[in-house]
């Protein structure tokens, strides 16, 4: 199981499939020159071989009719001249008459013309010999000869070759095997530097940079127009950033200062309907000023500079104080609150805004939600995650609707003349992302169903998506 | 109270001496940094309110400086700056309290007594008392007029935390801040339940009542 992953790893890197490829090349090249040289070394050996038998038997046969003397004698005449060859003379019966070989009536009866026979085809041969090539004739008068040469060392040679063949093939495949193991392997390597840089970027990290091997590859070289993109998307951020906090703080200045004064002259008259009038110029001032402070909180979530102070935070005794806190406004206005907390619930994260998360979501059903009777949250380990969920049973949200109120400044019609920005869920969205986690909205039937899924740590978020990505 | 503020912005500055004279506080106003570290070592103020943005010589450098040399006065932030570590580097700093602006005024004056009497005796008793109200913190039982009232666990610590502010008043954001840790501001009206809830258990078939709300400003638990 594991050596598969790690294979379908290797075979989905490109530097090891083009080795695997110019491997399988080699390897066919090598198929194709050993094949010539085999033809070429086999035909010369046979070649030889087919003219001694065909010059012994022509002289044989020469001899034959010039003395007279019949195939038996003239078999046992040519052998006494030594000249290395085998001969088997048989009679019109099929017996042996004379020869340095024998061979059985069924091995006679199939041999033809130019043939290559062993000795287990009912040759008995001497023992050295492993082959032998040779041709037969049949007389008129019902005789048999048979001639040939021996042909081991064409044998030793076919071996020879295919050994030699095995060997090479081997070796080549072993190199190959290896170089694209190495290959792949560096590959990875620099690419896994590449995503782990490129993840703690997207954390967050903007200034980190991929590292140089120093070699000047075709990697170093992608490396450093990365690196140059990436500090100039940290300088364009940080000007961002920059003017933010600019604008953020000059409009804030005199937003502020505007709050002063109208603070200060309320103080100066007593007639109610001036009174009342301050009172509404501080709520608008005030609200002016939340939505600032909404915006740069979401910015500063989103920016996710926060997550280099995450702790273990303890999700179960937070959700049942803010479950027992939100009871009294809850209870006020005839809603009942069920909570279902699995114990001992932890995550890796910051406990403030986790806080913010789950108050924004129970702020909005008391702000938005209507005809609710009771409100119900749900808490649970789901392997590497936790499921939270706030259901009410009011009115719901239209499943059209439901993306569109995830938007920032996104207000609903009905909840126009309600107070709010419209930045509670996507502020409640920013924070759910940066615990690697997100917010679903779902029908409750009747009522709104809010699914937070959240991770247990980062590092179970950064194994999740190794994961993903070797499936 | 004699209160230094340190701030460099002389409407602001004004504006809070405006604000804090009411409550019988003598404010001094130094300009910038410096003059502020001089004014603030002379350790003859009971109160230091410190911008965080000054010139010459920022505020957090600025109050590390005083605590390093040793000057414990209770010090609070003034700050632009309304981010989540913000507030953090300020209490690091040596700050006691953290108000980003802009803030009611009333809001400022909360802050300052509450500084102040934090100063003065730090509330070491385990039975606070007001009027025939009993809070025992190590039980934490809550009687009055000898009768036992069950609270929640929230009601009991918001009824501690101004149990031990007796006649002071303590804002809305105090109790988010220090009785829930939240340093945001729900939308709901959280902490105004659970005052009615505790005003119901509390003062409702008992005279006096005890708890006092101050519009736009905050609660007071009193006898008188």
């Amino acid at each position: 199981m594991r050596f598969n992953t790690l294979l379908r790893q290797f075979v989905r890197i490109s530097g090891f499939r083009l080795a695997l490829r110019s491997l399988a090349l080699s390897l066919g090249g090598a198929c194709l020159v050993f094949v010539i040289i085999h033809h070429a070394a086999e035909s010369t050996w046979r070649g030889q071989i087919d003219s001694n038998v065909s010059g012994a038997l022509t002289d044989l046969l020469g001899d034959l009719q010039t003395n007279h003397q019949g195939l038996a004698w003239n078999v046992r005449a040519t052998m006494a001249e030594g000249n290395g060859l085998f001969y088997a003379a048989l009679a019109p019966d099929g017996s042996w008459e004379a020869g340095n070989f024998r061979l059985t009536a069924p091995a006679a009866a199939r041999w033809k013309g130019m043939e290559t026979l062993r000795p287990r085809d009912g040759l008995s041969l001497p023992p050295r010999v492993d082959a032998v090539r040779g041709t037969a004739v049949r007389f008129p008068d019902g005789e048999a000869l048979f001639i040939a040469a021996d042909a081991t060392a064409l044998r030793s040679l076919d071996q020879l070759i295919s050994r030699s063949f095995l060997a090479m093939f081997g070796t080549i495949m072993a190199l190959g095997l290896l170089s694209s193991y190495l290959a792949a392997h560096a590959v990875q390597r620099r690419v896994d530097a590449f995503a782990t840089t490129i993840r703690n970027i997207m954390d967050g990290d903007l200034s980190r940079r991929i590292e140089l091997s120093g070699s000047g590859d075709e990697f170093d070289r992608l490396a450093t127009g990365m690196n140059a993109m990436l500090q100039r998307i940290q300088e364009l951020m940080e000007n961002l950033r920059q003017v933010t906090n600019d604008i953020s703080h000059d409009l804030r200045s005199p937003l502020a200062r505007l709050r002063e004064h109208l603070e200060l002259s309320r103080a100066r008259f007593s007639e109610p309907a001036l009174t009342d009038m301050f009172e509404e110029a501080l709520a608008q001032t005030d609200q002016a000023l939340g939505i600032f402070a909404a915006m740069l909180r979401i910015a500063e979530v989103e920016a996710g500079a926060r997550r280099a102070g995450f702790g273990m935070v303890a999700l179960s005794p937070l959700l049942t104080m803010l479950a027992e806190s939100y009871e009294p406004s809850f209870d006020a206005n005839g809603i009942t609150v069920e909570a279902d907390i699995a114990p001992g619930l932890a995550l890796h994260g910051d406990k403030e805004l986790l806080a913010q998360l789950f108050t924004n979501l129970l702020d909005n059903i008391m702000l938005h939600a209507e005809n609710v009777s009771r409100v119900s949250i749900h808490a649970a380990q789901a392997g590497e995650r936790i499921e939270v969920s706030i259901a009410d049973n009011g009115c719901g949200i239209a499943a059209g609707q439901r993306a569109r109120v995830m938007q920032r400044f996104a207000r609903l019609e009905a909840s126009r003349h309600r107070p709010g920005y419209g930045l509670g869920l996507p502020l409640a969205s920013a924070i759910a992302a940066l615990h690697g986690g997100r917010i679903r909205l779902e029908d409750n039937g009747p009522g709104l169903k809010v699914c937070i899924s959240l991770r247990t740590s980062l590092g179970a978020m950064r194994l999740g998506e190794d994961h993903a990505r070797v499936q | 109270m004699r209160i230094l503020l340190i701030e460099d912005d002389a409407k602001a500055a004004a504006h809070l001496c405006q604000g804090l004279a009411p409550e019988g506080h003598e404010v001094q106003v130094a300009p910038d940094g410096r003059a502020g570290l001089l004014a603030a070592a002379s350790g003859v103020f009971d109160i230091l309110i410190i911008d965080r943005m000054l010139p010459g010589l920022d505020g957090l450098a600025l109050l590390r400086t005083l605590r390093g040399a040793g000057v414990q006065t209770p010090a609070l932030f003034l700050t632009a700056l309304g981010g989540l570590d913000d507030r953090l580097e300020g209490l690091r700093a040596g700050g006691d309290d953290y108000l980003v602006k802009p803030f009611a005024m009333a809001e400022l004056a909360a802050r300052v007594a509450a500084l102040a009497r934090r100063n003065a005796a730090p509330p070491k008793a385990t039975t606070l008392c007001i009027a025939d109200l009993e809070l025992d913190r190590i039980t934490r039982t809550v009687r009055r007029g000898g009768q036992k009232i069950e609270l929640k666990p929230r009601e009991y610590e918001v009824l501690e935390y101004l149990m031990l502010r007796p006649g002071q008043v303590v804002t809305r954001t105090m109790l988010l801040e220090d009785v829930w840790g939240f340093h945001f501001v729900p939308q709901t009206s959280l902490v105004e339940a659970h005052i009615s809830r505790l005003r119901g258990k509390v003062d409702n078939g008992f005279s006096p009542a005890l708890i006092h709300t101050y519009r736009g400003a905050g609660y007071k638990i009193d006898a008188v």
